[in-house]
């Protein structure tokens, strides 16, 4: 305990120096200032900035998918004029003085939110998301660009290439081409696959059509693929012939490899829905809402508002379809750095809203905010007891549609307000936070506060909180109660809005 | 009057009466509707309760039995309370209560697999592969049914099994159940029936007003008008509410008079009906309660047939048969429907390990109350069971009729987004169950 205190002293007090690494471009400078530009050309003057603490929130959640400690946010104070743009480089390449920890946060964060892209809550699954996600983990950590990826997926010889994903799905040609669509075209044919689709054009010939590229993958239990040859597929008795989608041509009979070159259609830098779905996705995940929100079903757009998008997508592709630098790109952007509408702002033609925790962001979150034991030689490590797996699995039943959805429900609620890691956090015999903060020596009440505050919603109170909590804690007269109100203010952090909702 | 009133109000002396009560207990005292008037205070809401047979139950043990057939096996059949009707031997408290019930013989679908029959029965819709994502039947209800300013979710499900992707699909969380588990696996406790993480460990009253001040400080902190920030309160708020009350005290089942407890059976599915009653009498208008183990035994009665499913009775019989005349008592029969189904039923041909397998060709559900019309039997099936014979009913035409009874209409649609998806898959109410 005594090292923790020693811990929170430095943190609050001293000040670390650290070296700066900025570089020019291929750190997504030049197309950040493409973006603020372009976005003022279409949406008028970004709103004011966030302040700091709320960005460091935002990046971090983003990109390491936890919130920052109180000693990465003291560093982070101390990168001097330019901090934003070095956080970010930090954080999004992995470097500087945790470059190590960055990578490897940043990489199973990239790696899961995709997972949720290829495999959205409540889709019916064979098996474990663990292969893929650990396929994709890799992906991203070896920097792959971003349509060599999709090729691996498109193009796969066998149901458990590309992280099993074929498998994942039930191992069918139509469960396949409807989430590959979906995934990476943004648009979502599956109702063809029964009948012509009533409200926009798609008809069966397009679904069957792309499902044909996958007719000879072994199906199922029995093995028994739908053709022997890749290129037309039988669906109740009618033989559709592989073709495009938005081409009246069918592939001729003799193609050679025909998922090769579904693979080098798809991903082509040449067609718009790839590069504007892979940037609307990336665009909503980091800003809440995609550039055209329904990301799913892009072809409703209109071309004016879709515009924006298709020359974000042009220069995705133009930089090789470079992941990284698009994200740390919108993260330097004034649009990401946007502050958060208190209120709904109207018609205001960009805004900012609140998003939502994943569940893993929740429990990475938590760890990082109780100081919880990570490594797993600690046996008493939540991450490794399987409490961790508990909390994502009962936030996972209610993940929202879009990030700015919270869909949480009763369950769920209970759990953080009642459940095992709520009531060890408070206690004063398990909470390694909250000892560090009542036994830190020369601590009054407002730097207890004040920590408590930072190490969970990333901020320090307000005033009237300040004045309303502290109240609440001098309330009570013995030492001991006046540390258990230290708990029930930590109670109240873990379930205020805030600590799930990123502002 | 609240319910916790109501509760109050019973003397020492309506105590004693229960305990004086004969061994039946449930069918013989004149203070079961006291608690009814109490907690309803006018006309009850329509609700329903859906006994869950996960694993398929025999139609051929249970509701269609076929004595003197070689497909019938050892199983007798005996009369009911209804001239006409009989029942397997194994439910005779069931049969009792025949002139409640009403059998529908004629089960007529196409899914013989669990997961995939699962999913038919309980959404009306046949697996598809595609992305729409059906929702549950009391997921459906609870949209339609839920009082605005409720206490309790409007689906709580207890003791559920289910595939993984069963649930409120395209209707979203504010519709899921409520699980409602055991707390512990020990075989002494698992009547021990409650809402994880419902209990505060060492709060007091005093202290959750606390937390309430604490939070309401803190939520000033945030942009509290716009949408997530907007829904985490009123949830927030309901699951605060549901913890001061404990849940209207609805799963205090000690609260529940000895004699009644042991009526229902002291065993998971038992007091799960207790429960759903006690849920039904504070308004929730869905609630879904699963009979899938009994003492280790299944429905799924691939072996031993006999022996199993009369095991899985010992337990259904007493629950079940109570559940209605507790209902009744208590004048809530009228206005609660009582489904029991499992997804599907069992093959008539006995396999060589004395068992049945799975079989959806014909098979039997039964529906209770709800001002459905009661000591009926709907279709039949031929004398060696294998088909039915007529009026051959499909899952849409079932939950059509469950939707009727409870005063939804069948032809209502819902929307996933400006999609309309029917709340049924064309199914046709029974329209002779009707009243």
């Amino acid at each position: 305990m005594r090292m923790l205190s020693a811990f929170f002293l430095l943190l609050l007090g001293g000040a670390i120096s650290a070296p700066t690494t900025a570089q020019a471009d291929s750190r997504g400078e030049s197309l950040a200032r493409w973006i603020n530009e372009r976005g003022r050309e279409v949406w008028g003057e970004p709103p004011a900035k966030c302040d700091d603490l709320t960005f460091a929130r935002r990046v971090y959640l983003d990109i390491v998918g936890r919130t920052p400690s109180v000693s990465e946010l003291r560093d982070f104070q101390d990168l001097g004029e330019n901090r934003r743009d070095i956080l970010v480089e930090r954080l999004v390449f992995g470097e500087g003085p945790r470059a190590e920890t960055y990578q490897r946060l940043s990489s199973e964060n990239l790696a899961r939110h995709w997972r949720r892209v290829l495999v959205p809550p409540g889709t019916a699954v064979a098996g474990s998301t663990m292969p893929l996600e650990a396929w994709l983990k890799n992906a991203f950590a070896e920097r792959t660009p971003y349509d060599a990826m999709m090729r691996d997926l498109t193009a796969i010889q066998a149901t458990n290439e590309a992280g099993s994903y074929y498998q994942l799905l039930g191992g069918l040609p139509e469960n396949y081409v409807s989430h590959l669509s979906r995934s990476a075209l943004g648009v979502r044919i599956e109702c063809a696959q029964c009948h012509d689709h009533p409200f926009v054009d798609w008809k069966q010939a397009d679904f069957w059509g792309l499902a044909a590229f996958y007719s000879n993958i072994p199906v199922g239990a029995d093995n028994q693929p739908n053709s022997s040859v890749a290129g037309k597929i039988t669906y109740e008795g009618k033989t559709y012939p592989a073709k495009f989608l938005w081409s009246d041509q069918p592939l001729g009979e003799k193609t050679n490899a025909p998922r090769a070159r579904l693979a080098t259609w798809l991903t082509s830098s040449e067609n718009p829905q790839f590069s504007a779905t892979a940037v609307n996705r990336i665009w909503q995940y980091l800003v809440g809402h995609g550039l055209y929100p329904d990301v799913d079903n892009l072809d409703l757009a209109t071309p004016e508002q879709r515009q924006f998008l298709d020359q974000l997508g042009e220069r995705f592709a133009h930089d090789g379809f470079d992941v990284h630098g698009l994200v740390a790109a919108i993260c330097k952007s004034d649009w990401y750095q946007a502050e958060t509408n208190a209120a709904p702002a109207g018609d205001a033609p960009f805004q900012r809203h609140l998003k939502v925790l994943s569940p893993e962001q929740v429990f990475d979150s938590l760890e990082q905010a109780l100081l919880l034991p990570v490594g797993r030689v600690d046996q008493d490590a939540p991450r490794w007891t399987g409490e961790r797996m508990q909390l994502v699995n009962r936030l996972s039943e209610t993940v929202g549609a879009t990030p700015e959805d919270y869909s949480a429900g009763i369950p769920q609620a209970l759990m953080l307000m009642n459940g095992r890691l709520t009531n060890e956090a408070i206690d004063l015999e398990s909470s390694r936070l909250l000892r560090a903060v009542v036994e830190t020596p020369f601590f009054n009440d407002r730097d207890r506060l004040d920590t408590l505050f930072l190490a969970v919603l990333t901020r320090k109170p307000t005033e009237a909180e300040r004045l309303a909590l502290i109240k609440f804690v001098t309330d009570n007269s013995a030492e001991k109660s006046q540390q258990q109100a230290y708990g029930e203010i930590l109670w109240a952090l873990l379930n205020s809005p805030e600590f799930v909702l990123c502002r | 009057m609240s319910i916790n009133d109501a509760l109050d109000s019973f003397t020492r002396r309506d105590l004693m009466r229960i305990a004086a009560a004969s061994l039946s207990g449930v069918s013989c005292s004149g203070w079961l509707p006291k608690l009814a008037q109490a907690a309803a205070g006018k006309k009850p809401a329509k609700s329903c309760i859906l006994l869950w047979m996960s694993g398929g139950p025999s139609q051929i043990d249970t509701l269609d039995p076929k004595p003197g057939h070689a497909n019938g096996g050892p199983t007798k059949a005996i009369s009911t309370a209804v001239p006409g009707i009989e029942l397997s031997e194994n439910l005779p408290m069931l049969a009792k209560q025949m002139k409640h019930i009403a059998l529908v013989r004629s089960m007529k679908t196409r899914e013989g697999d669990h997961g995939r029959a699962t999913q038919l029965m309980m959404t009306g819709y046949r697996p598809m592969g595609g992305n729409i994502e059906y929702p549950v039947l009391g997921s459906l209800v609870a949209e339609r049914l839920k009082p605005a300013a409720a206490q309790l979710p409007g689906f709580v499900a207890i003791s559920p099994f289910r595939p993984g992707n069963l649930g409120a699909g395209f209707l979203g969380p504010r519709f899921a159940p409520l699980m409602v588990s055991g707390a512990s696996n020990n075989p002494n406790t698992r009547a021990d029936l409650t809402v994880e993480n419902l209990d505060p460990a060492g709060i007091e009253r005093t202290e959750l007003a606390q937390r309430k001040f604490l939070l309401e400080t803190l939520r000033t902190g945030m942009p509290a008008e716009t949408g997530a920030a907007r829904t985490h309160a009123a949830v927030y708020d309901q699951a605060l509410r549901m913890v001061e009350t404990r849940g209207e005290g609805a799963f205090d089942l000690d609260q529940e008079p000895t004699e009644l407890r042991d009526a229902y059976g002291r065993n998971r599915f038992g007091q799960g009906c207790l429960l759903a009653r006690r849920l039904v009498e504070r308004n929730v208008p869905f609630v879904e309660v699963t009979l899938d183990v009994a003492a280790d035994a299944t429905w799924d009665s691939h072996l031993n047939n006999f022996r199993t499913v009369k095991t899985m009775c010992e337990t259904l019989d007493p629950a079940w048969s109570t559940l209605l005349t507790d209902l009744q008592q208590r004048g809530l029969l009228d206005s609660t429907l009582v489904v029991w189904m499992g997804e599907f039923g069992r093959t008539p041909r006995i396999n060589p390990n004395s068992g049945r397998d799975h079989f959806p060709d014909a098979w039997s559900v039964a529906l209770s109350g709800g001002g459905i019309q009661g000591g009926s039997v709907i279709g039949s099936t031929t004398p060696d069971g294998m088909a039915v014979k007529d009026r051959p009913v499909r899952a849409a035409d079932l939950l059509a009729t469950v939707f009727e009874a409870i005063g939804v209409p069948a032809t209502a649609e819902n929307y996933m987004g400006d999609r309309p998806i029917p709340i049924v898959d064309g199914g046709q109410p029974i329209e002779e169950l009707l009243g």
